[in-house]
């Protein structure tokens, strides 16, 4: 079975990616959704760190809930999904992430820059862009003004051109 | 009688009784040990001095050392000692003696008897020495019993006294703080008419019966303020809905009569007053739908609402109400489990706030398109409608969902202020939530979330 890798950075509008990566999957595929973030390094943090806490520690209810709209929509298409952290900061280290969790495709957003809220992340795409596996662009209107800004709803609304 | 006054007097009716309860044993307890313990002594005192003054023998002399040592003067002491008396001289001892003769007589026959006359208490032995029986009596005043017993009354009259005082001022309190939030929730119900039933009981806290019952009191106001609404929505949306068709087909009947014209003419303008008609009619039709709220039964009935169904519905009644509408359904993001779409609730109720918001989405954008968009998450059903319409002032968002409310740019549009309101809470009343977000000039999307039945 394919496994297909996104960035993401916890923001409505970056599940497009997602949305249009997964209706152009013929077949069932394993989604892993990455954020690009280096671990904590003062002591106490590091002596309580866990991922799962880490990772859902910068997501929204409504970010969660878009997923799970995503998951209920193409249930049949998606065998398995999970939210990755990658912390290296180097591309070597990437590779073998891609390796570790067996890769098979990227999806990136064509004309959208990631949002790095938390002082820790860093932009997933040049990684991206510079990995070996056969990856595709996603292209849609990035919209600043529209109302359902940051809403589940803008999950509905996106057009996109792909 | 008041709740209060009841449960001032229950309580104070039960301390008080406990109060006296306790006092009453205390009290009794305390004057029996005393006299028990007093007899005892006076009998010590008569033994002794029976053995001191009728017997002789070399521990004599110890015995008048212990009493005399350990053995205090008793308070009016008197000590009796005689011989025996036969029957006949019983009547006269007692009364030299100054004591009853049913005593006399249980010394004689019980060999120990003990009584009181008012504060002077008599024990008497039938002691033999040698061959001669000797009755002994010693008397005394109680000292304990006329001093501290008489204490002891005093105290506890007093602290009942003082009971009393302090039972009805805390019943007086409990009950003012058990009743306060009764009272609380009366006024604020008695400031709640038909012009503002949007006024809701505060809730407390905690969860307890009280704030049960303001829950209560709540659902029912939201259930009558959505009644109330939907009389006045149909009124509101007859009011200029059904204006638009009549004023068409008098004008062109009044065109058609001021002269004499030809058939073609009348038939023509037949076919114009026909088609308004039938507009209206059907307009009559969807607005009447619209009006019946589910209530019509006395209860709300909740049944399973398919969502995606009802939305269908809910666009074939805009189509009757907005002939020239552009809605658009988007049903791309649909779970694929047709069980996420299901939800408990009352259709019609529904029907009629998702309609509301949909007509105002076509209203304020002048029939520009409307795009209505399903999906589910794991508990919740998620509509999104979204307008390219006027949008709403970002000053005036917060006063959207205030009934008669209407924003300051609407002027151009005929309205009353009712529909949003009365969607809100419907939703809210089927335990969802209502979202507007809107950008001036750019439109508004409203998000309506409901609970998924499972």
């Amino acid at each position: 079975m394919k496994t297909i890798l996104i960035p993401t950075d916890f923001t409505i509008e970056s599940l497009n990616t997602l949305k249009e990566a997964i209706k152009l999957q013929s077949e069932k595929v394993n989604v892993v959704l990455v954020y690009f973030a280096g671990t904590p390094d003062s002591i106490t943090e590091m002596l309580f760190f866990s991922k799962e806490n880490y990772l859902s520690s910068f997501q929204s209810e409504r970010f969660q809930e878009a997923c799970q709209i995503l998951l209920n929509t193409y249930a049949s298409k998606v065998n398995s999904f999970r939210i990755e952290l990658f912390s290296g900061f180097w591309q070597r280290v990437f590779t073998s992430f891609l390796e570790i969790n067996e890769v098979d495709e990227v999806f990136i957003p064509k004309n959208y820059s990631m949002k790095l809220k938390n002082p820790r992340s860093f932009d997933p795409l040049p990684y991206f862009r510079k990995c070996a596996l056969p990856k595709r662009s996603i292209p849609w209107d990035s919209n600043v003004n529209v109302p359902e800004k940051d809403r589940v709803a803008e999950l509905f609304l996106q057009i996109s051109h792909a | 009688m008041k709740i209060k006054t009841k449960i001032i007097l229950l309580i104070s009716i039960i301390s008080l009784l406990f109060v006296v309860l306790y006092s009453g044993f205390i009290y009794y307890a305390s004057a029996n040990y005393s006299f028990e313990d007093f007899y005892k002594r006076l009998e010590i005192r008569a033994v002794t001095t029976a053995k001191i003054q009728l017997e002789n023998g070399q521990d004599l002399n110890a015995i008048k050392e212990v009493k005399q040592e350990y053995l205090e003067i008793l308070p009016e002491e008197k000590i009796y000692i005689l011989p025996v008396p036969s029957e006949d001289s019983l009547q006269a001892e007692a009364i030299r003696l100054n004591i009853p003769i049913s005593a006399l007589i249980e010394i004689k026959e019980q060999k120990a008897a003990s009584f009181r006359q008012q504060n002077i208490f008599y024990s008497g032995i039938r002691y033999t020495a040698g061959a001669t029986d000797y009755i002994v009596i010693v008397s005394a005043e109680n000292y304990y019993y006329t001093h501290h017993i008489a204490y002891l009354r005093n105290l506890l009259v007093s602290l009942l006294v003082f009971a009393v005082v302090l039972v009805i001022i805390i019943s007086f309190w409990f009950s003012k703080k058990l009743i306060q939030p009764l009272q609380d929730i009366t006024t604020k119900m008695e400031d709640i008419s038909s012009e503002n039933l949007q006024m809701r009981l505060p809730l407390s806290r905690n969860d307890d019966e009280l704030s049960t019952l303001s829950n209560t009191f709540n659902g029912m106001l939201d259930r009558l303020e959505a009644a109330f609404e939907s009389q006045k929505n149909f009124v509101s949306n007859a009011s200029h809905e059904l204006n638009t068709p009549l004023t068409s087909i008098i004008g062109e009947a009044d065109v058609i009569l001021s002269k004499s014209r030809t058939a073609q003419e009348y038939r023509e303008a037949m076919v114009v007053i026909l088609d308004a008609a039938e507009k209206l009619s059907k307009k009559t039709k969807a607005l009447l739908f619209l009006a019946q709220t589910g209530y019509n039964g006395k209860v709300v009935k909740f049944d399973k609402v398919r969502i995606d169904q009802l939305i269908w519905d809910v666009k074939g009644t805009v189509d009757k109400i907005y002939p020239g509408n552009k809605v658009i359904l988007d049903y791309s993001l649909l779970p694929e489990n047709p069980e996420n779409l299901q939800m408990l609730g009352n259709e019609q109720l529904l029907h009629l706030a998702l309609s509301n918001v949909i007509m105002n989405a076509c209203k304020y954008s002048n029939d520009d398109i409307v795009q209505v968009s399903l999906g589910a998450s794991v508990s919740q059903i998620i509509i999104v409608v979204k307008d390219r319409g006027i949008g709403i002032p970002d000053t005036e968002i917060k006063y959207i969902y205030d009934p008669y409310f209407r924003a300051s740019n609407t002027n151009a549009f005929e309205g009353y202020g009712i529909g949003l309101p009365l969607s809100r809470n419907v939703v809210k009343m089927h335990r969802g939530e209502l979202l507007v977000t809107s950008v001036l000039n750019e439109g508004v999307t409203v998000e309506i979330r409901l609970p998924i039945n499972n």
